[in-house]
């Protein structure tokens, strides 16, 4: 017979056996409810453990002193940001007004204008009409 | 250990008021554990590595756990067990001290059961034998389950060696007597 049967298997739990095992298991359940335990402690320092607080939220108090600090991201700095940028003159960012982000961008652009949305449609009315009157032969 | 040997177990229930006092501890500790948190005792047991063990013990469970260490003791401690030759009996098992018992069947002469009304109901009991060399019962099994059966068994076991002792004593008288006639 091989060792590995069901009747081995079973064995210990037939009988007084398993009774024991069952009676065990009461006691060690009376153990825990009773307030027992086995607590393992690492004596290296423990790490320090902040509450934990949700990826969106940040808290107020470190957001009205120093919003760049809740993240651990650096301080903006508006002349390092035109450097990056290729700016020399940085005179107009440094008001912190929209402003000066418009002058920047109407150089970019230049001096045109954009065309008001009326007078677009009635220039491209008038050139359907020209096509027409050309395949038409009346001009 | 034989080939054919019978274990006859001690078993649990023949410990029924052990098992009645545990179950009762066992709640008592649960409650009082609770009532009186000062009565959970804390301690490092150990370290390994850098790593403490630390145990947490409620004194109130110490109370069930010696009513059922006791019973454990009691049923643990002995080991009967039958086979070919006769019935051989062990205690202290989980002692410093053992004594180890063996009668054969062809030596036992009388068997007795003992059971009480919880034992009866319980199906367990106290079977006893005696041999010629002593007045007295010479070995007993305590708290095995169906004992009249176990007492039968070794009744017929017992009758059919002295049957068979007797059929060759007497197969050897007449051997005997026939080399005495041929003389």
């Amino acid at each position: 017979m091989s060792l590995i049967s069901f009747k081995n298997l079973a064995g210990p739990l037939q009988g007084w056996r398993f009774a024991t095992i069952i009676l065990v298991a009461v006691l060690f359940a009376v153990f825990r409810y009773s307030g027992g335990a086995i607590q393992t402690t690492s004596r290296g320092g423990e790490l320090p453990v902040e509450p934990y607080a949700p990826p969106d939220t940040v808290p107020k108090a470190s957001l009205s002193a120093a919003p760049h600090k809740a993240h651990g991201a650096p301080a903006f700095d508006p002349r390092a940001e035109i450097g990056r940028l290729g700016r020399k003159d940085a005179a107009g960012l440094n008001d912190g007004t929209r402003n000066a982000g418009g002058d920047l961008l109407h150089e970019l652009i230049g001096d045109q204008k954009p065309l008001p949305p009326k007078q677009k449609e009635e220039e491209k009315s008038a050139s359907k009409l020209e096509d027409i009157e050309k395949s038409l032969g009346l001009r | 250990m034989e080939q054919n040997e019978i274990i006859i177990p001690k078993v649990w229930r023949s410990e029924v008021m052990r098992l009645i006092l545990f179950f009762v501890l066992s709640a008592a500790s649960v409650v009082l554990s609770r009532r009186f948190p000062g009565s959970i005792i804390s301690g490092e047991l150990f370290t390994i590595g850098g790593t403490s063990i630390t145990l947490k013990l409620p004194l109130f469970w110490l109370l069930p756990l010696m009513a059922l260490g006791s019973a454990f003791y009691r049923v643990y401690n002995v080991r009967y067990s039958v086979d070919s030759q006769g019935i051989e009996s062990r205690i202290g098992v989980l002692s410093f001290n053992q004594i180890t018992t063996r009668i054969r069947f062809e030596d036992i002469r009388s068997i007795e059961t003992e059971q009480t009304l919880i034992e009866r109901l319980l199906d367990v009991g106290l079977v006893a034998m005696g041999t010629a060399a002593s007045s007295g019962l010479e070995m007993t099994f305590e708290g095995i389950a169906a004992p009249r059966e176990v007492q039968n068994m070794i009744q017929n076991e017992r009758d059919a060696r002295i049957g068979q002792r007797r059929l060759e004593e007497r197969t050897s008288a007449r051997e005997d007597e026939r080399t005495a006639n041929a003389l």
